[in-house]
């Protein structure tokens, strides 16, 4: 637990002094998350639950460019259409960037956004090779639309989506939890690297959509409620797909 | 200018409802579970990641052709579950199961065939008798200055405090006797806990490795087991482990680490095998199933999947003696 919270600490730090002179906004969501989850490696069923989400965010808004990093959390009881049950959770640290074009319209900005995301599921009949899992950090190209609207502008409404095509991935191997080449005499690290593979583009999927909708209190803080969309389907050993509907409500912090 | 902010508000509610519930919208169809393509996902999968085709000799593109003529979209679940059954007993695995709400399908040729040679009433009745230890899951007691422990199941959890007085009581004992016939497996820690106790070297006693895809030969490189030697207090002493045809799983893995000791000696019958580690799936009809996922070989490279033999084997009707238990008798008399 110390150590998330001092990796926390300089995530925040380091955003903090590239966001000097900018605007910073530290932002806190919960909320229900509706989720389904299916390893081919275990049972051609979907899995699906719903529970809490969190998310840990924070922005930073320059004149032309934006960067923004969330940090999302959920772990859900999911159920087959037979009862059958698995906790999956998921985490995921994902990062945008958006740039303001000359070219396009005043209310839409462009730009890239990079997952790194961890899936584990954790099958109640499975008492060998469990958790199974999947972690995936990848980049690709993300757009923004944002609009103000009211008396005053108080009302801000965004609505952002990112599609990765290139990257790593990390996941169980054929039989067991840990990728092969863990299951062999070396050292961690060549295990590591010989575990990777390559998120290839049109053979892993991974996308999402943010959709929210603000108020701006009198000292410049925010509330808001949103909904964040994930879509993850990754091909190892065998192929892997998750999918989450997250509702929340949002506290923005002007810093 | 009124009208058009009103339009842009309808036109962003829109959106942002249209937006909802997409995890619901791309959610996956459920895959067909008629009878045909349960066998057909239970045959494939079993093709691809079951490790033993080779060494069992076993055709399963025959046994396709066996018994995916008896099913029928109309058999009612009873009769499909039988059919997967039978097919799956044909690996002859005691690691190979079918689950389903009604029933449990195995194959305990391993054992059915055999004399167990294990009669507990004999065993309470004239050595654990009624004033035995219970530490933890052991049941312990002396025999003949000798210490006899008898271990029913590897799942009963045994912590390193329960092998401290193990251990302690072995000060005051010339020997150690465990008895783990019929103990079916469990949790393969528990064996090595046990067995780092007797070595203060790092000990090889196996080799294994996983399957890694479809092929026959698709499996990872073979890796050393190892027992690695407790920090705290050993016994360095003799010790006898009774076996049986009944000893399965980890069992037949603790058997083989106990092969692997200088100072420890099996006794008994050859264990019932079991040395793959069992991977769990699921069907598209909601039975689970299992099925041995690796292979495990001795420092001769013989599969312990078909046991492990002892170092004397006592199964012969002239090593019976009446009225006593002839496994714990010959370990006595080796431990003298």
């Amino acid at each position: 637990m110390k150590r998330y919270l001092i990796l926390l600490s300089l995530i925040l730090m380091q955003s903090w002094v590239l966001a000097q002179g900018k605007q910073r906004t530290l932002f806190l969501n919960t909320g229900p998350q509706n989720a389904w989850e299916r390893d081919f490696a275990y049972s051609p069923l979907v899995y699906k639950g719903c529970a809490m989400g969190f998310t840990l965010g924070y922005s930073s808004i320059g004149e032309k460019k934006t960067d923004e990093v969330y940090l999302h959390y959920s772990s859900l009881p999911m159920q087959n259409a037979f009862e059958a049950e698995m906790t999956g959770t998921l985490a995921s640290v994902i990062t945008y960037t958006f740039y303001k074009a000359a070219w396009l319209p005043e209310k839409i900005t462009i730009g890239w956004s990079n997952n790194n995301a961890l899936s584990l599921r954790n099958y109640q009949d499975a008492q060998n090779f469990n958790p199974r899992f999947d972690f995936h950090t990848s980049f690709g190209p993300a757009a923004r639309y944002q609009t103000s609207f009211g008396k005053d502008n108080q009302w801000r409404f965004s609505s952002q989506a990112h599609w990765q095509v290139i990257g790593f991935l990390l996941s169980a191997s054929y039989v067991t939890s840990p990728p092969d080449p863990f299951l062999h005499e070396q050292s961690t690290f060549n295990a590591f690297w010989q575990s990777i593979r390559f998120f290839q583009p049109f053979q892993q999927h991974d996308l999402g959509m943010l959709n929210q909708l603000f108020y701006r209190l009198s000292n410049g803080n925010e509330i808001g409620i949103g909904y964040r969309f994930h879509y993850t389907s990754l091909e190892n050993a065998h192929r892997a797909q998750h999918s989450g509907g997250h509702y929340f409500f949002q506290l923005n912090f002007q810093l | 200018m009124r009208q058009a902010f009103s339009f842009t508000r309808i036109f962003l509610f829109n959106i942002a409802v249209l937006a909802m519930s997409c995890e619901e919208i791309i959610e996956p169809k459920a895959p067909d579970a008629n009878p045909i393509a349960v066998f057909d996902h239970l045959w494939n999968d079993i093709h691809n990641r079951y490790s033993f085709f080779e060494e069992k000799q076993i055709d399963w593109e025959a046994k396709k052709q066996k018994y995916r003529p008896l099913i029928h979209d109309e058999m009612d679940p009873f009769g499909l579950f039988d059919v997967l059954g039978d097919l799956l007993a044909e690996l002859e695995d005691g690691h190979v199961n079918l689950l389903s709400t009604f029933n449990r399908s195995r194959n305990w040729n391993w054992f059915e065939d055999f004399a167990l040679y294990y009669d507990e009433q004999l065993i309470y009745d004239k050595y654990l008798k009624t004033d035995y230890r219970i530490i933890g899951p052991l049941h312990a007691q002396t025999v003949e200055n000798m210490l006899y422990v008898n271990y029913r199941s590897f799942e009963r959890t045994l912590s390193d405090r329960h092998m401290d007085e193990i251990i302690r009581l072995m000060q005051f004992h010339d020997g150690l006797i465990i008895d783990v016939r019929s103990n079916g497996g469990g949790n393969l820690q528990n064996a090595l806990n046990i067995a780092s106790r007797f070595t203060e070297e790092e000990v090889v006693y196996a080799s294994q490795r996983f399957k890694t895809g479809p092929g026959r030969s698709d499996f990872t490189p073979w890796t050393p087991m190892r027992i690695t030697p407790h920090s705290g207090q050993k016994y360095l002493g003799k010790v006898a482990i009774l076996t049986n045809r009944r000893s399965y799983s980890t069992t037949t893995f603790f058997a083989q680490m106990i092969r692997a000791l200088p100072q420890a000696r099996l006794f008994g019958d050859r264990t019932g095998g079991g040395g793959g580690i069992p991977v769990f799936a699921e069907l598209p009809n909601g039975w689970t199933y299992r099925f041995s996922g690796s292979q495990t070989v001795d420092l001769d490279n013989q599969h312990i999947e078909f046991g492990v033999l002892p170092d004397q084997l006592l199964t012969h009707p002239m090593d019976l003696i009446e009225g006593k238990d002839h496994f714990i008798e010959a370990a006595v008399d080796w431990l003298r």
